[in-house]
């Protein structure tokens, strides 16, 4: 049975058995390039539910409001099971109010990888053993793994999950083809200036949609600091020192608890390398930390705990 | 005035030429979007479906400072912003975007007063459209207009026809523009090539569709709504994408006696738009604002501006992180229905 | 002043008078004395003031243009602005734009018999409409108010009651929720008052101000006793920005609540989305 029969099977059963109130999945898109996100609450529309390359969505942002109408099943794939992991550490939702399909796929395709296609003669978008096949009115061409997949996919090494109640696909551990911080480390080699004008240069583009802030998991906040209006923490406009305020002020709060799921990159209109910071952040807190989100169920948040030997690096 | 026709290597010296009497504004890449720069702003790109952005912007800035005030002792003194005094030519810009102005001057000028500082820009600006060759996936202008083969808001437009551009003047602006030295009288075969890149663009794009009547009878109470709530991030992108929308936000900057006012963009599919001082919200979820949207741009409109909210531009829908397609929600919603039960029959 | 319709007039407040213990009732003057002797406006209709450095608000002109020279707003302090405008004292300067919106179709109401149900701060823009009639008292038939609040603590205008009560073939019915000592007149809420009081709907014109509920329940019992929803009219609130027709805030459905209102016919609400 493929990937996606079983997960179809495992959520009839999950649904039938009355476990669950609603499957959160994959459905196929408004074109075949895309999926999106489905809501499955019957046993028969289960077969709606689809695994493929482009299932990219991270679903677990639906989780602490799906749960407050009963348990809920979601298609979670490694880097989104993290994501999961630290919402029960926080408190915004119930272990035993959420069953984790966690998913190992080969990889998720990266947009760019289509840019030479006729994205409208695309008829089918599938896994095959080197890669990911597109499927034209003129037949397969296979994109190899490297030029095919997300950036976040070369890294993934598949860990076990540090939950899961269901597992579909090939858990076996793999090599990453990429080192996960492999553009933050050429990011480094940046000066400070050059570091200052390149995010000078992204913000000026940002146009304060908060499409980051709404695809990122992380941020669930019912009021967020920027919406404030009681006491003005952070202007709407979007001049510099404002934009800069709300996304350095958001990679505070997400420090620690970003898994580098790249939602928020994938949302932005503006092709703001946001996972670049996300991802800055999260090699500073597993050099001053040692842990990184959502790998165990036993670490403390890492900002929502204080130990006395917690790391203080102050200048000298 | 009859057509015209530049060869694509004299296209940089034409908008050069201009850019010594206006600010010209061309499209370039940036982080894998298209943007309108300032010409010498990173390399010009006209081979693209669509921009990130339409040219809202350029009409109303995301942020604009309306005034400044400054109190001494109880009394306080303003000064506004001055209004737009230079020039501007928006080059490479699309039908539907420059269609979409006709929308917007309507909503800003139905009701006196109108909105001074957006039409000191719109009276400004010349456009100059560049028409698709290569319609997006996410395209169906022609299901709401037929901007393709009948050009709205645009002084001059432009069609590309291999080594060179097709060009033709809708105004009189335009038609001073086509003067340059750099153009030259179009011939037989280059109306025909102009056809052909026509009707390819149109088969990539859906078949017409009248919407004005169907949308007037749409479902309050529609089942889609509930459905696109649930996976509806209320992110906003397909808001501030849109050329057609307008909404927006004002705002005080305070630095201790002084300060200014400035606006926003801002849009209804934000949680707090409609959230009174007192705690009531008229659209308290994502049921109602996702309504919102597709109503105001496919009914509301229609009734208050007798024209569409929605060039089918498509950026909604390619922009949107969960595939919300607003042109299947708009089929959808046509399907006949049982009786609304919307309005306040109390 | 330019044509940018954005930019206030200034305005010097001249009198604050402290209705309850959270409302207050400013009056204000125009700086500029051109704009002073040239504004002019009609009952119903609502201002944006500006408080630099807090920002902008929404209330109506509560006061009437037949008593020219000033304008008046009531402000019920939960807000940041309505905050920051409770701490200002006579003599500060606010920004005003001003008027805006549609107004009470006083024309149509000649000769009628109007009956004003006003609830805590809803009588604020009722005020501008009745003081208006009073001041054209010839033109209209009896004036009847009904005005409730929580307790006598919370009813607003109490300075012009005599006022009301004494001119001619006028009536005004008080009313608070509980009973307390002193109080002598009705004790009960606004919208069962109505029902006590009966109004006659032939030749008689409704108009209701007051906490959503009380509206609620006014304009039913108001069908009850045989209004028709033409005869009803009410001022609606949103939550503002621009206040004419451009942010896009306001809208229900195809209007634009600070350009086709706020005041509306229950008639006209009632072919409204049901979205306010």
């Amino acid at each position: 049975m493929s990937m996606e029969q079983v997960l179809r099977e495992k959520a009839k059963e999950l649904l039938s058995s009355g476990k669950v109130k609603v499957v959160i999945g994959y459905g196929e898109g408004s074109i075949p390039i895309k999926s999106t996100p489905i809501f499955v609450k019957t046993p028969e529309q289960a077969d709606c539910l689809v695994l493929n390359p482009t299932c990219t969505n991270n679903l677990t942002v639906y989780l602490p409001q799906a749960v407050k109408s009963g348990p809920v099943a979601v298609v979670a794939k490694p880097c989104e099971v993290k994501n999961i992991v630290e919402l029960v550490k926080e408190n915004q939702i119930k272990r035993e109010d959420v069953t984790v399909i966690a998913v190992s796929t080969p990889g998720i395709l990266n947009d760019a990888a289509l840019a030479e296609f006729d994205l409208l003669d695309v008829k089918k978008i599938s896994w095959k053993a080197d890669g990911v096949a597109v499927t034209t009115s003129q037949g397969d061409t296979v994109i190899p793994r490297d030029a095919a997949f997300q950036k976040k996919c070369l890294s993934c090494t598949a860990a076990q999950p540090a939950i899961a109640d269901i597992k579909i696909g090939d858990w076996a551990e793999r090599a990453p083809l990429q080192d996960k911080f492999a553009d933050v480390e050429e990011y480094e080699k940046l000066s400070a200036e050059e570091k200052r004008a390149f995010w000078a240069g992204q913000f000026s583009k940002c146009i304060r949609c908060y499409a980051c802030r709404q695809a990122c998991p992380g941020c669930y906040c019912n009021e967020c600091f920027v919406d404030k209006n009681g006491q003005i923490w952070a202007s709407k406009d979007t001049g510099a020192e404002s934009n800069w305020f709300f996304h350095m002020t958001r990679m505070m709060h997400t420090a620690g608890r970003c898994t580098g799921c790249g939602e928020c990159e994938r949302a932005c209109p503006m092709g703001i390398p946001l996972s670049l910071m996300g991802k800055k952040m999260s090699l500073l807190v597993k050099e001053l930390f040692g842990t990184q989100p959502g790998e165990s169920m036993e670490d403390a948040p890492v900002f929502g705990c204080y130990q006395t030997n917690d790391p203080d690096p102050c200048p000298e | 005035m009859e057509a015209k026709v530049i060869a694509k290597q004299d296209i940089s010296a034409w908008l050069s030429s201009l850019a010594e009497k206006m600010e010209v504004l061309a499209p370039v890449e940036d982080g894998g979007v298209i943007r309108y720069r300032p010409l010498g702003e990173g390399e010009m790109n006209l081979n693209f479906s669509g921009p990130a952005k339409s040219l809202r912007d350029h009409f109303t800035p995301e942020t604009e400072t309306l005034f400044r005030y400054k109190y001494e002792g109880l009394k306080a003194e303003l000064e506004e912003s001055p209004a737009e005094e230079h020039d501007r030519l928006i080059f490479g810009a699309r039908a539907c975007d420059a269609a979409a102005l006709k929308y917007v001057d309507a909503v800003y000028s139905m009701v006196e007063p109108r909105d001074e500082p957006y039409f000191a820009r719109r009276e400004r600006t010349t456009i100059v459209g560049l028409f698709c060759n290569n319609p997006a996936w996410s395209c169906f202008c022609t299901e709401v207009g037929n901007f393709l083969t009948n050009p709205q808001e645009m002084d001059a437009g432009l069609t590309d026809i291999g080594d060179k551009y097709y060009a033709e003047a809708y105004t009189a602006k335009g038609e001073e523009l086509l003067s340059a030295a750099q153009f030259e009288p179009a011939g037989a075969e280059d109306a025909a090539a102009v056809e052909k890149v026509k009707q390819k663009a149109l088969s990539r794009l859906p078949a017409k569709g009248a919407h004005e009547e169907a949308c007037l009878s749409y479902n309050w109470d529609s089942p889609i709504f509930p459905e696109l709530a649930e996976k509806c991030l209320g992110c906003g992108v397909c808001a501030y994408s849109c050329p057609t929308c307008h909404c927006f936000d004002i705002q005080e900057c305070a630095q201790g006696k002084k300060g200014s006012r400035f606006r926003c963009w801002d849009t209804c599919q934000f949680e707090k738009f409609t959230l009174m001082g007192h705690g009531h919200n008229p659209r308290p979820s994502k049921k109602e604002r996702t309504r919102q949207r597709v109503f105001h741009k496919f009914k509301y409109s229609i009734e208050r501006y007798k024209m569409l909210g929605c060039v089918g531009c498509g950026r909604c829908i390619s922009a949107c992180p969960v595939n919300i397609d607003i042109h299947a929600v708009v089929a959808e919603l046509e399907k006949p229905a049982p009786a609304s039960e919307g309005v306040n029959n109390e | 002043m330019s044509n940018n319709p954005y930019v206030p007039q200034l305005a010097v407040i001249e009198k604050i008078t402290e209705e309850t213990w959270d409302t207050k009732t400013f009056r204000a003057v125009f700086v500029d004395e051109e704009f002073r002797n040239n504004f002019t406006y009609k009952p119903g209709q609502f201002q944006e003031v500006s408080v630099f450095g807090t920002g902008e608000a929404t209330f109506c002109l509560t006061s009437t243009a037949t008593r020219p020279g000033y304008i008046e707003f009531s402000v019920k302090r939960f807000g940041c602005v309505t905050k920051a405008l409770h701490g200002l004292s006579e003599g500060a300067t606010v920004g005003v734009r001003a008027p805006l919106g549609n107004c009470f179709p006083y024309e149509s109401f000649k000769g009628k018999d109007l009956w004003f149900i006003g609830g805590g701060i809803g009588m604020a823009p009722l005020r501008s409409l009745l003081n208006f009639c009073l001041d054209n008292r010839d033109d209209y038939g009896t004036v009847n108010i009904i005005y409730g609040a929580r307790s006598a603590g919370d009813l607003c205008f109490k300075s012009e009651f005599d006022e009301w009560k004494n001119s001619p073939n006028t009536n005004l019915y008080l009313t608070i929720d509980r009973e307390e000592e002193g109080w002598t007149e009705n004790v009960g809420f606004v919208p069962s008052y109505l029902m006590d009081l009966k109004p006659n709907p032939e030749g008689a014109i409704a108009i209701t101000c007051g906490p959503p509920i009380m509206i609620k329940f006014v304009l039913k019992n108001l069908n009850e006793l045989g209004f028709t929803d033409e005869q009803i009219y009410t001022t609606l609130e949103m939550r503002m920005k621009c206040g004419i027709g451009k942010c896009g805030r306001c809208n229900i459905g195809q209007y634009y609540v600070c350009t086709d209102g706020p005041v509306f016919s229950n008639a006209q609400l009632k072919g409204l989305p049901l979205e306010y």
